[in-house]
């Protein structure tokens, strides 16, 4: 049994996810950007479980494990790809970073 | 129903007053240990012995005036003190300090709650309590802050590492999570089979809790005092404060998880009764937390300060291996001896 | 006051306060400030994994993110220099566009999750079952260790090679350069480019 119904979780993953979606498209600050994707994954991880419970499937819950893998190999390699970058092209402005050529 | 309400509220009460009650004496100790070692006599004006140097100590910051730097982030200076005190207090409310006690025709169990994931939970708050040392560096605008917030982010992010792998193995040989199921599950206490393991554990917590010989972000000698160099008055009283609580909470952690908490106290309970045993529990585990304690001021008397590339290097290329040796034993004890 | 209304009212703080600290992250200014909004998205939703009785997955929400991800996130900016991305403007240009977009799909979401949402087949793992189990952390560990065994592996793949492709790409190029014996072949050729273009620049140098 799960307490609200399984809806309002499902809705509360969508905002979630919306506002991270929100967040890449909208903000100039590459480091905002990146944050903004971890909660695209924090929404995600929520349907999860959400889903999880109301089905009585562990499944669920055990996938939410590897979608935290998957967030904390992102940030370390993103954080790194945003230090390589700052330090050769002295911007975090996504708007600025648009050449193929370093 | 009211009766538990009752019993919780108590124990919420019992768990928080532990940290606020114990410090005061706890520095005092401290300061006159550390007196002792090095030839010196230590606080001794204030009360008997010197005993309420500490309460001065605290009426004399309380009176301080309150200074905000200028340039600072006011609002994350203000929340930073907060950010590192209240993990350190909520933390206790899974510490046990005995298991249970038949009194009455009741069973009280001598802990504020059996969380499931008490382990995980303590880990949790202290991966927290990072925010409040990299909050009170950045906000305070000053250099010394900011150079001790970054050496204390690295180390405790490295360091927190180590301190879950020495605590998988317990996990591993108990098979559960809860503190009071792994105190019960200790006939033999666990340092004694994970060795390695309790090394590994001691050697994070002296750098989680950042005291000697692990004690760079706040470096009195390098740094000033590191990340709280620009607080004052009881901004910095909280500060202070909660290094001590979280000192305490990994001596009761230590006392609990490697070294058994009341034990052997439970093999005497057919011999003492049931009442006296729990008592006798108690005493060994408080005196086995008092004796980490003096470990800790002990520690802090003898050794050097580490190096900065000393202290990483010691954390990833000697703790690491250890931890996963211990993790190996440990998994090869489960097969075998615990089986 | 029933048990139901309290935990719906619980869980309608917590969903608002996570909503609420993620409108906070994407509209700060300050990426600091950002951080820590996120830190309060993951409390709150490890409030609303408790509800729904995954403690697990909430502690371990915690310590990953507040404790791992965000935490780097702040080193990281606190290694940058942050003075001058603060000032400059915060949005694209296309920001009421996106703004009007992702309205429209989020109300697609809210009818399609109230209108064709049907509870498939119930599956094993049952309440009883994971309390016979002894817990939501011994459940989740039978169903990953026992049925998916092989993917957890994998995933320890993928975090070794993020480790390593960390330190590769933030690691800073060596001040001194490497006598030719030590250099991979790549590297060996990429210098050989490097002086070749720095002989075009400068024509007074003789070839």
């Amino acid at each position: 049994m799960i307490i609200p119904a399984l809806e309002y979780y499902l809705v509360l993953g969508a905002a979630l996810f919306i506002i991270g979606l929100l967040g890449v498209l909208v903000r100039r600050n590459l480091l905002i950007v990146f944050m903004s994707i971890e909660l695209i994954l924090l929404g995600a991880n929520v349907t999860f479980v959400g889903f999880a419970v109301a089905l009585n499937n562990m499944l669920g819950q055990a996938f939410v494990i590897f979608s935290l893998t998957v967030a904390a190999a992102e940030a370390a390699v993103g954080l790194a790809i945003i230090v390589a970058l700052s330090r050769h092209r002295d911007t975090l402005n996504v708007d600025e970073i648009d050449t193929l050529k370093g | 129903m009211t009766e538990l309400v009752i019993a919780v509220i108590v124990k919420s009460l019992i768990a928080f007053a532990i940290p606020l009650l114990v410090v005061p004496p706890l520095i005092w100790g401290e300061r006159r240990i550390l007196g002792r070692i090095q030839s010196r006599i230590g606080p001794n004006r204030v009360g008997p012995f010197g005993a309420f140097q500490t309460l001065a100590d605290a009426v004399k910051l309380l009176g301080k005036e309150d200074m905000i730097p200028a340039g600072a982030d006011r609002a994350l200076f203000i929340l930073a003190p907060f950010l590192l005190f209240v993990p350190s207090f909520m933390a206790w409310s899974v510490v046990p300090i005995g298991t249970e006690l038949h009194i009455f025709g009741r069973v009280i169990g001598l802990y504020p709650t059996d969380l499931n994931v008490g382990l995980l939970y303590i880990l949790a708050l202290t991966s927290v309590s990072v925010y409040g040392i990299v909050m009170a560096g950045w906000a305070s605008n000053s250099k010394y802050a900011l150079l001790g917030s970054l050496r204390s982010s690295a180390q405790m992010i490295s360091y927190e590492i180590m301190l879950g792998l020495a605590l998988v193995g317990v996990v591993v040989l108990a098979g559960s999570l809860s503190l009071p199921e792994i105190v019960r599950q200790q006939q033999v206490p666990y340092a004694i089979p994970l060795i390695i393991g309790t090394f590994v554990f001691v050697c994070a917590a002296l750098a989680e809790t950042n005291r000697a010989p692990f004690d760079l972000p706040e470096a009195e000698t390098e740094l000033v005092s590191g990340y709280h160099v620009e607080y004052s008055g009881w901004r910095f009283s909280f500060f202070f404060l909660a290094e001590y609580a979280n000192m305490l909470l990994a001596s009761f952690l230590v006392s609990a998880v490697f070294l058994g908490g009341g034990w052997p106290a439970q093999f005497l309970e057919p011999y003492i009764g049931h009442l006296w045993a729990t008592l006798l529990a108690l005493f060994f585990m408080v005196s086995k937390v008092f004796l980490f304690l003096f470990f800790y001021f002990w520690l802090r008397a003898t050794l050097p300060r580490f190096r900065y590339d000393q202290m990483m290097n010691f954390c990833w290329k000697v703790l690491l291996p250890l931890g996963l040796l211990n993790l190996a034993v440990a998994t090869v004890l489960k097969l075998t001896v615990y089986a | 006051m029933n048990s139901e209304t309290l935990l719906s009212l619980i869980f309608a703080y917590l969903a608002l306060a996570c909503v609420a600290f993620a409108v906070l992250v994407i509209m700060l200014r300050n990426p600091v400030q950002c951080a820590l909004a996120l830190v309060g998205v993951v409390f709150h939703l490890a409030g609303i994994f408790i509800l729904l009785r995954a403690e697990f997955l909430a502690a371990a929400h915690i310590i990953i993110y507040a404790g791992a991800i965000i935490v780097l996130f702040l080193f990281t900016m606190m290694l940058l220099n942050l003075g001058v991305v603060e000032r400059a403007r915060q949005f694209h240009v296309q920001a009421p566009l996106a703004i009007v977009v992702g309205a429209i799909l989020f109300l697609e979401f809210v009818v399609l999750t109230g209108a064709t949402i049907t509870v498939g087949a119930q599956g094993a793992h049952s309440p009883a079952w994971v309390a016979g189990q002894g817990g939501n952390v011994q459940a989740l560990g039978q169903v990953l260790f026992r049925d998916y065994l092989l993917p957890f592996e994998i995933a320890s793949v993928l975090l070794t090679a993020a480790v390593v492709g960390a330190i590769v790409l933030a690691k800073q190029k060596p001040r001194r350069p490497r006598s030719s014996s030590q250099m991979g072949v790549g590297e060996w050729m990429a210098e050989r480019y490097e002086k070749a273009k720095t002989r075009e620049q400068d024509p007074a140098e003789p070839r």
